[in-house]
């Protein structure tokens, strides 16, 4: 396994844990009961997420890590539609595929 | 585009998420650039706590942490989060023009799909279930 995978694989988890700490934050701003505790987690997650980023940008370019990343966007809407009950259409699922070619692009180009 | 029906305020935090995005990424890239070389991580963690671009990292998540929530207060997750992708543009611009990062017509086009999901997903309603659905 080269660097280059290992920051490409590394970036990829991050985005799975941004996509997690961002439906804590969304739930923080629906259920005023329990804020802080959403938050912190979200925050904790982030945390996380900033540790093995600073660890994945040794090894891969800004410009592809971040767009790899957007990742993120594919977990959050699919965490979104079940546990915040937000319709995804197919529109928005096409949306989602669009940006896996996308990142598929810009990690096979790392 | 649905984002020009939205208030004045959010749309104002909406663009400060964007910048805020892509000023983090740039600078952190900066001070992982201080760092010593791949693999020597206990030291490279050392060495990030004694980085002072570390804490302006730390200032501008803080401040982007702070923005978002009060966009989450009035938008969608899946909704409010894509458009912040418009700081992929200003990633790609920026560090090319000050890390010396290459740009190619590949990364030019992935990032073109990736904007192109973005725009679809941003197109859809966003006037979920969602804040009924939490509060039963």
């Amino acid at each position: 396994m080269t660097a280059t995978t290992i920051g490409v694989l590394l970036v990829i988890l991050c985005g799975i844990i941004e996509g997690i700490a961002q439906v804590f934050f969304k739930r923080s701003a629906l259920a005023p009961d329990g804020k802080q505790l959403w938050i912190g987690a979200g925050v904790a997650l982030f945390i996380l997420q900033a540790l093995i980023y600073t660890g994945a940008l040794q090894f891969v370019e800004v410009s592809t890590a971040f767009p790899i990343g957007s990742i993120a966007f594919v977990v959050a809407a699919i965490l979104s539609e079940r546990f915040l009950k937000e319709r995804v259409t197919g529109t928005r699922w096409t949306g989602i595929v669009l940006i896996i070619v996308g990142v598929a692009l810009l990690a096979a180009h790392a | 585009m649905a984002a020009s029906t939205l208030p004045a305020g959010l749309v104002f935090r909406l663009a400060l998420a964007v910048i805020l995005d892509t000023a983090v990424h740039i600078v952190w890239k900066l001070a992982v650039l201080q760092l010593p070389n791949p693999g020597a991580l206990p030291a490279a963690l050392e060495a990030a706590s004694r980085e002072p671009l570390f804490l302006l990292v730390a200032a501008l998540f803080v401040w982007q942490l702070v923005n978002w929530l009060q966009v989450l207060e009035g938008c969608d997750l899946s909704y409010s989060q894509p458009i912040t992708a418009l700081s992929l543009i200003l990633v790609l611009v920026l560090s090319a023009l000050y890390l010396g990062e290459s740009v190619d017509t590949l990364k030019v086009l992935g990032i073109g799909f990736v904007f192109a999901g973005v725009w679809f997903i941003s197109r859809t309603d966003h006037d979920s279930s969602a804040r009924s659905a939490v509060r039963q």
